[in-house]
């Protein structure tokens, strides 16, 4: 028997939901104080507008809702479900006040896409964009890469128990420290530190490169949002292509890698333990699978001869393949070209490594390193098990911050949310191709969006079926949260309708 | 979370960029030699 949600439920739910949008809501004074700081009233007043409906909004949950009680475990799933949800609305108000985006389901759509960390964008006119709006499209990208909840963890949520159901329904589930919402503020600390070298870095690039000093360390601040919580969007149009620089490139692929480790490695690196970055499972996954790819797409690339050089074959095939790997979606070529310069079994190295992603408890979308490592491990020692004289026993362990030893639960796991994500990226693929796009094409987009990384072959655009843009922000939505949460909040509507 | 000394965080932050210039590398070897064969 179902039973139906109670009042109390919801109260709960509403509640927490309501701190986590006021939170929210704050963290639009910061594209408000760089608006009036450029000279840019207009856009500062869309954010002024939306900052005011998202705090009421917040305000009249909070009250209405007044419950400080412990969340349950799919309570918690379900405000963080519904706070992406919530947030993508609100965040896609000031975006569809600047006019850039075509309808209010392009700015939903580019929204979602900047908190899953996606990078795909509907954005028309991006070269003529307020310094405001730009801001926030990076800003929302830099919150969802932390986790729109780890925001609201930081600041308002004082209860560790509720807070650590919301964390976990997050895609987290690796505790930093034993408190966690002092592991929140560690990932904060970890962000901000590579946020002033990574800015610093790229804006003395660009300087030298020919750039203004603001607008270089500006460029530079954003392009590190993107790069480090692997999201992909630029400011301007023509994505990585416009600022033509190799050394531009190369720290961009530091920050990529660097945004794709586990924050739970980055914590005990930084306490010393140097050594975990050459034991880890995830690290050497993530070696070994970039290289297999790699090695895919360049095979592919160098027979049709394309990048004839190997700095071109660097530049074009290795950038857009660790973009893809890490989750991030900067292009230095134009969406056509993989289209009409690559051939299929190039793109089929791409698509692998954006399937396969980066580390658990990082910026990352995708399947994830620590999976991908596990089921190898299992299958390892299956052989391992045939192989051998029946008697022999075979105790299968990992490396992953301490040894761990193998068991069923972990590879079963592993496994379901590997299938999630396999028919995750089918689907996609298979409405694309319902709407007339051909299946590599469609199969390429769809992993894109699911598994939040935000490469186009140029499927998406603002002339795009909505069934198909609806179709991609339920993929970055439900790719992003690893299903769970998506799951016991489809459970939670079920049981309010069918409940008894 | 208290990481101390700081001379941690330098070398840590050098650990990770090491690991990503290592893949870096690789990664140019790679794209080299199939340039060159």
């Amino acid at each position: 028997m179902i039973l139906r949600p109670n009042l109390d439920d919801l109260r709960n739910i509403g509640y927490y939901l309501g701190k986590i949008i006021i939170g929210l809501g704050l963290t639009m004074s910061v594209p408000i104080i760089a608006g009036i700081a450029f000279g840019e009233f207009n856009p500062s007043l869309d954010f002024f507008i939306a900052a005011e409906i998202t705090v009421i909004f917040g305000l009249i949950l909070t009250k209405l809702c007044r419950r400080e009680q412990d969340l349950s475990w799919a309570q918690g799933m379900i405000v963080v479900s519904l706070s992406w949800l919530v947030a993508t609305v609100l965040g896609a108000i000031p975006l569809y006040l600047s006019g850039h985006w075509k309808s209010f389901l392009d700015a939903c759509f580019d929204a979602m896409s900047g908190f899953a960390t996606t990078g795909l964008t509907l954005a028309q006119d991006l070269d003529h964009m307020s310094y405001a709006h730009n801001l926030w499209r990076h800003l929302i990208m830099f919150i969802g890469g932390q986790g729109i909840v780890i925001v609201a963890l930081s600041l308002f949520v004082k209860g560790a128990s509720g807070a650590f159901k919301m964390y976990v329904g997050e895609a987290r589930d690796e505790k930093i420290l034993p408190n966690v919402i002092h592991t929140s503020r560690f990932i904060w600390l970890v962000s901000i530190v590579y946020l002033i070298l990574g800015a610093l870095a790229l804006g003395i690039t660009g300087i030298l490169n020919g750039m203004k000093p603001l607008n270089s360390f500006y460029h530079g601040a954003c392009i590190f949002m993107a790069a480090f919580d692997t999201g992909g969007f630029t400011p301007q149009s023509q994505n990585m292509l416009y600022y033509h620089s190799l050394s531009y490139e190369v720290i961009t692929i530091i920050i990529m890698i660097l945004g794709a480790l586990n924050f739970k490695l980055h914590y005990h690196i930084w306490m010393g333990n140097r050594k975990e970055i050459w034991k880890d499972i995830e690290t050497t996954a993530l070696f070994i699978t970039i290289m297999i790819t790699l090695v895919i797409t360049a095979i592919g690339l160098d027979r049709i001869g394309v990048y004839p050089t190997a700095v071109m074959l660097f530049r074009k095939g290795f950038y857009q393949l660790i973009s893809g790997h890490t989750g991030t979606g900067f292009q230095t070529i134009y969406a056509a070209q993989f289209v009409n310069d690559w051939n299929h079994l190039a793109l089929t190295g791409v698509i692998c490594a954006m399937a396969l992603g980066g580390a658990v408890c990082s910026t990352t979308g995708a399947i994830k390193m620590l999976r991908i490592g596990v089921i190898f491990k299992a299958l390892a020692e299956d052989i391992k098990r045939i192989i051998l004289p029946e008697r022999a026993i075979i105790v299968q362990k990992f490396h992953h911050i301490k040894t761990i030893f193998m068991e069923d639960k972990q590879v079963r796991s592993a496994l379901l949310i590997t299938l999630c994500y396999l028919l995750l990226y089918g689907f996609g693929a298979l409405v694309g191709t319902f709407f007339g796009y051909p299946f590599l094409n469609s199969l390429f987009e769809s992993t894109s969006a699911a598994a939040n990384v935000g490469l186009s072959c140029g499927i998406t655009n603002i002339s795009m079926p909505a069934a198909l843009k609806i179709t991609y922000i339920f993929q970055m939505w439900a790719g992003r949260l690893e299903f769970m949460s998506v799951f016991v909040l489809a459970g939670f509507v079920v049981a309010a309708i069918k409940g008894k | 979370m208290k990481i101390k000394p700081i001379s941690n965080i330098i070398l840590g932050v050098g650990t990770e960029i090491f690991y990503a210039a290592l893949i870096i590398f690789v990664a140019f070897l790679i794209c080299l030699i199939l340039a060159l064969t």
